[in-house]
């Protein structure tokens, strides 16, 4: 007994770990509710500089931006709504913890929609018509649409990893890994919202 | 035993803080502002005192009176605290923080006050790594030399002096101990106080923002004279100065300034009349951008050019346009009259 | 219960499969995700970098003992206090705090592990990348980052590639303790043994608990802030470009959002410790349980409403609006103190080493905080911002208080994690020299600043009239090594001691001391029945009362 060396010995996996706590949302779901309200303040510094910006600034946005186009960025909200509106379907499955086959096939389709958002969302980078470091406004516009479209990859890979997870696991299985999915996905949907109000509705 | 003798030293250092705090260390200012925000430091002390007193005093009290004694196997009272006591202790300390916030928000607008009928007026600049004082209504700057010579600056005593405050590069701060006062000189955002010298005195003053390679020698000296002497060095300094072109060397269609250590190595530069010329900089200050600007003359009223700026290390050239015949004021506007000199057009 | 019992007496039984062993060993240290060997890895890490800060430390008192001394040229001395605040604050408190909250507080709610063991390993190793990403700065051609911990703009945007690695480093840095930080949370949340209500909840882990929160909603500002110096630095952007509608205040106030929320995150584990240790100490309970929870939960919220106090002299801030959150945050503390007392007042007080610090720790942070008072009132912070009086604070609160802290908690659970005890003797040496030689160096500080010494000074002129004061302080600050050079002398003295200490050496309350000393992999054979704040008290009266019970 004293000479156990604790890395030979088998150890608890982290699922038995899970059956001894309270009641509540489990682990994971807790942990990536955690971390989004840890990316809610991340996001939130710079629309604190946003908000500084504009209170300072006369005329906003900056005279010298040329005003975008509000289609594509339209297109990329629609996209964006859609993908929120058929993840709810797999969402509200796993909350009741019940699985069909058809809940891969909304998850398959969240991510379609989701890839649509960014890959419109890049396509409206082409052609700007401003550059980087004209102002804080043109600053603010390139570093939060490329935070958002680096989320937004991030989610699809994780929407994209738990769809494969999905196949062939028991239903009990499922519950988790879509819910925490379902989180994070939610929580880019209002990123992408906000984006949307401030960087492209306010320029128009 | 042993170490109830050490808590005994402990106890006479607890006490010999207080005494050394009182020992007078805090400048008792060289303006009404300043004497008030003195005034507000004794009163802080009065109230901080007593709980620092109150605080050290019980813990070594405690620590005298309730060891456990050798053979003392008696278990101490179990005594969980409960509202009452929690109550006390979050109101207490909440009365003396409202006492304290009283007089501090009362010396706080006092300070801030900016007097908006001042007799002098002054626009004191930062920058690396040294200030200089426009004197705006008399039309003269006095600067300093980094790491050469400091900023002296006259003002004269019962006058109020307003202060514009800025900076040209990076965070600095406007600090004269003895004024009790600092603020901060920051690019992009002015900043205004004033201030009513009441002592005769030569006052050290110093950057208290941290700047750089060279913030420690930040310095300046800030005298505070009688109305007469104030005068006679008005006069002094608005002399015109003569220009010194004795050095300059014979004009050219292209010049080369080498800026080290936030100087030029040259005070007079020479370039044919009637002909763009070009102009070499050859910025040897790692991370610190210099450029170069023409004026008419030192008052800096009329600006004929401007280039961009040079981030150092680099060198960079660029075409100033022609000029007519005539001597000119040349500066870096980054440093201003730290970095300035003669530009001689024949 | 009688189930731990067996497990006490620890029988010195051979271990001959040692020594041939060492690679596997070494390996299965590099590959552990047992939160009991995270946390001593925490620990080694950070002691290590405080080697290095303290060293950092030595080298400003030498230089500064001396007027218009060149022991360092500016640029050298620029980068030591940078680096010495840096280390100080990233690398040596938090690690620490978060290294026995590794080892701690998975004990101290009965859990097994903590709940992502595998992320805790990850957050760990993120921390020495960090770590030496920061420090290899010193091998750029242009030194390491030299703007200072705070790291102001627009210097910092002039800087060489030591800043670059410092900005990469810290975000390093900050990811690791975010992911530590959801780890713990979820922990304490979610894995309590049954019985274990929030309210029976030990301090350390509480005070564990809320610096988490702190870290999850402060770090996010700390990493915003560097993208964007980092930004304006390599891609153009304006941010803080006042020629282009950027500004400063961007940089400054998005900084002290995550800045001041940062110093509660370093001392609030050491709040923890002490509310740990004087209760043990003193034979009772600790004083008003609930009201200090209540403290911690409002000196938590509050943290996040005083960063302006930073920024008094900028302009920028309302002084006077930020001046009474920032006054108001020593209400909850005060209780803290109080709270302290009463649970000294009329104890049973043995002066066991831990104690001692524990201890020192309320001496001494007191005067911090009260320093912290003048500094809140903002016409007096006019006249002592960016002086020493500030240095002194920082010291009162961050040494006095966070690091006393931390080397109580060192004597209090090296027993625990180790088998073996840390010398006596030689932990009252330490105190004294560390007690006294801290108060040498910084109370003078004090009287530096209110006589108009800036900080950060590479140098300062013979007339000023500095001298004496800093040469107390330099000589001080020798004691201090001393006395940490004992500190490290007793750790490896003790190493190589036999395995003596017993499951419960101190009379402890929380549950660390229901297993044996090191605990098995799996932590506990049994729990004891947890009924109140003290269940190993509980258990332990239990036991006495009992005639035929075994031998507590
Ligand atoms: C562990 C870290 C820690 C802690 C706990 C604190 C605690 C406090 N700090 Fe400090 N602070 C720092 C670390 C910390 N600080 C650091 C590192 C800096 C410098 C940053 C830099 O590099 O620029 C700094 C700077 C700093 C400033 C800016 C100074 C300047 O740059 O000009 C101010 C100003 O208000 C301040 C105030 C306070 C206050 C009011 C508290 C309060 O929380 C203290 C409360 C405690 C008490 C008051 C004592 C106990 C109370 C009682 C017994 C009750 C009764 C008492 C009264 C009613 C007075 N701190
Ligand atoms: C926890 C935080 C912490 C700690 C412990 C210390 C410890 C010390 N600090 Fe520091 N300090 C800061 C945090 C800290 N500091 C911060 C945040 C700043 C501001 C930086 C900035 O302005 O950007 C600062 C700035 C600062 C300055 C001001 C610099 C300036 O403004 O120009 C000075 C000057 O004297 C100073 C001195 C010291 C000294 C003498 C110690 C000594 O107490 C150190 C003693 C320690 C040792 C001597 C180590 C000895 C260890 C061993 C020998 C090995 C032991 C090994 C094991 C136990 C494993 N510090
Ligand atoms: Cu300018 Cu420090
Ligand atoms: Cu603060």
């Amino acid at each position: 007994m004293t000479t156990l060396d604790p890395d030979t010995v088998p150890r608890p996996a982290a699922a038995n770990l899970d059956r001894q706590a309270a009641r509540g949302a489990s682990s994971a779901l807790l942990a990536m509710i955690l971390f989004v309200a840890s990316e809610g303040v991340f996001f939130a510094a710079f629309l604190g500089i946003y908000a500084s910006a504009f209170t300072d600034a006369e005329v906003w946005p900056p005279p010298e931006v040329p005003l975008a186009s509000l289609g594509l960025p339209s297109a990329a909200l629609a996209a964006l709504v859609l993908s929120a509106i058929t993840l709810a379907v797999p969402v509200r499955q796993a909350r009741r913890g019940r699985y069909t086959a058809a809940t891969t096939t909304w998850l398959a389709t969240t991510i379609v929609f989701a890839a649509a958002f960014v890959a419109l969302l890049m396509y409206g980078y082409a052609d700007l018509g401003f550059g980087i470091g004209q102002g804080v406004y043109e600053s603010l516009f390139y570093v939060i649409n490329a935070l958002a479209v680096a989320h937004g990859v991030g989610g699809i890979f994780l929407m994209a990893l738990v769809l494969l997870r999905l196949r062939g696991a028991a239903p009990t299985a499922q519950r988790e890994p879509v819910l925490v999915a379902g989180v994070y996905w939610y929580f880019v949907v209002a990123v992408g919202v906000i984006i949307y109000v401030l960087l492209y509705l306010a320029a128009s | 035993m042993r170490a109830g003798r050490g808590w005994r030293i402990a106890a006479c250092l607890a006490c010999a803080a207080p005494v050394m705090l009182a020992s007078g260390c805090v400048k008792s200012g060289i303006s009404a502002k300043a004497e008030e925000t003195n005034g507000l430091f004794w009163t802080i002390m009065l109230l901080a005192l007593p709980v620092f007193v109150l605080v050290e005093g019980l813990l070594v009290t405690a620590i005298i009176r309730f060891r456990k004694r050798a053979g003392d196997d008696s278990p101490p009272p179990q005594t969980p605290g409960g509202k009452g006591a929690m109550t006390a202790f979050f109101a207490a300390p909440l009365a003396i923080v409202i006492v304290m916030l009283y007089f501090g928000e009362t010396v706080l607008a006092d300070v801030d006050r900016v007097s908006n009928n001042a007799d002098l007026h002054l626009v004191v600049t930062g920058f690396q790594w040294q200030w200089s004082a426009n004197y705006v209504d008399q039309g003269f700057t006095v600067t300093g030399k980094t790491d050469k010579s400091r900023m002296v600056m006259e003002v004269p005593v019962n006058a109020v002096v307003q202060v514009d405050l800025r900076s040209t590069d990076v965070m600095h701060e406007f600090y004269v101990p003895d004024l009790l006062f600092m603020k901060n000189a920051i690019p992009g955002h002015p900043n205004v106080f004033s201030f009513k010298p009441t002592k005769l005195g030569t006052y050290h003053g110093q950057c208290a923002q941290f700047c750089g390679l060279s913030h420690a020698t930040m310095q300046f000296d800030m005298k505070v004279v009688s109305a007469a002497d104030f005068q006679a060095w008005v006069e002094q300094q608005s002399q015109p100065q003569p220009a010194d072109t004795t050095s300059c060397p014979a004009p050219a269609t292209a010049v080369t300034l080498v800026a080290e250590h936030i100087s030029w190595d040259q005070t007079c530069i020479a370039v044919v009349a009637n002909q763009p010329f070009a102009i070499t900089i050859d910025n040897r200050d790692v991370g610190i951008a210099h450029n170069f600007a023409i004026y008419t003359a030192s008052d800096l009223k009329n600006r004929l050019y401007l280039s961009g700026d040079n981030e150092g290390p680099a060198v960079d050239t660029f075409t100033a346009p022609a000029l007519p015949a005539g001597t000119y004021y040349f500066q870096c506007n980054i440093h201003g009259p730290a970095m300035a000199g003669t530009l001689v057009v024949s | 219960m009688t189930t731990t019992e067996e497990l006490a007496p620890r029988a010195p039984a051979p271990q001959p499969p040692d020594r041939p062993n060492a690679m596997a060993r070494a390996v299965g240290w590099l590959t552990t995700t047992d939160h009991k060997k995270i946390g001593i890895l925490y620990l080694v890490n950070s002691f290590t970098f405080f080697a290095l800060g303290g060293a950092l430390a030595l080298l400003i008192r030498t230089q500064l003992a001396e007027p218009e001394n060149d022991v360092l040229s500016p640029q050298v001395y620029n980068e030591t206090f940078t680096m010495h605040g840096t280390i100080m604050i990233f690398l040596v408190i938090l690690p620490l705090l978060s290294g026995f909250g590794n080892y701690i507080v998975p004990l101290q709610i009965g859990a097994l592990d903590m709940a992502f063991p595998r992320v805790n390993a990850l957050s760990f190793w993120l921390l020495p990348v960090g770590g030496l990403t920061i420090v290899s700065g010193y091998l750029t051609s242009g030194g390491a980052a030299a703007a200072g911990w705070t790291n102001y703009v627009p210097l910092a945007l002039q800087e060489g590639t030591g800043e670059d690695l410092w900005v990469l480093g810290l975000i390093i840095v900050g990811v690791s303790s975010l992911l530590g930080a959801i780890n713990f949370i979820v922990t304490v949340l979610r894995l309590r043994a049954p019985g274990m209500s929030m309210v029976r909840v030990p301090i350390f882990t509480w005070a564990t608990l809320s610096t988490s929160v702190l870290v999850v909603l402060a770090i996010p500002a700390l990493t915003a802030t560097l993208l964007i110096v980092f930004a304006d630095r390599h891609l153009g952007t304006v941010f803080l470009d006042p020629d282009h509608g950027g500004s400063v205040f961007n940089y400054l106030n998005t900084f002290w959002f995550f800045g001041h929320p940062e110093v509660y995150m370093l001392i609030m584990g050491s709040w923890g410790i002490v509310s740990e240790i004087l209760p043990v100490f003193s034979g009772k309970p600790l004083f008003g349980y609930r009201g200090v929870i209540a403290a911690l939960m409002l000196v938590l919220a509050l943290s996040f409403t005083v960063w302006g106090h930073h920024l008094y002299t900028t302009g920028m801030v309302d002084d006077g609006l930020f001046s009474i959150t920032t006054e108001l945050i020593s209400v909850p503390t005060g209780v803290l103190f109080f709270n302290w007392l009463f649970t000294l007042w009329r104890g049973k007080l043995r002066f066991e080493p831990a104690m001692l610090f524990a201890l020192g720790m309320v001496a001494l942070f007191l005067v911090g905080g009260i320093d912290g008072v003048w500094m809140a009132s903002p016409a007096m912070d006019y006249a002592i911002h960016d002086t020493y009086f500030v240095v002194s604070h920082i010291h009162y609160v961050l040494f006095g208080g966070s690091l006393m802290g931390i080397m109580a908690a060192m004597y209090y659970w090296f027993p625990k994690m180790t088998g073996r005890f840390l010398g006596r003797r030689l932990g009252q040496v330490q105190f004294w020299l560390t007690f006294i030689g801290f108060n040498v160096t910084f109370f003078p500080m004090h009287n530096l600043g209110l006589d108009g010494m800036p900080r950060r000074v590479a140098t300062y002129p013979a007339d000023a009239g500095w001298t004496t004061l800093n040469q107390i302080a330099t000589a001080g600050s020798y004691l201090i090594a001393i006395g940490m050079l004992v500190g490290f002398a007793n750790l490896i003295i003790s190493l190589r001691k036999p395995r003596t200490a017993p499951n419960d050496p101190w009379e402890g309350n929380t549950l660390e001391w229901a297993t044996s000393s090191p605990p098995p992999p799996h932590n506990f054979d049994a729990l004891p029945e947890i009924r109140s704040e003290r269940p190993v008290r509980d258990q332990r009266l239990e036991a006495a009362a009992q005639p035929e019970g075994q031998p507590a």
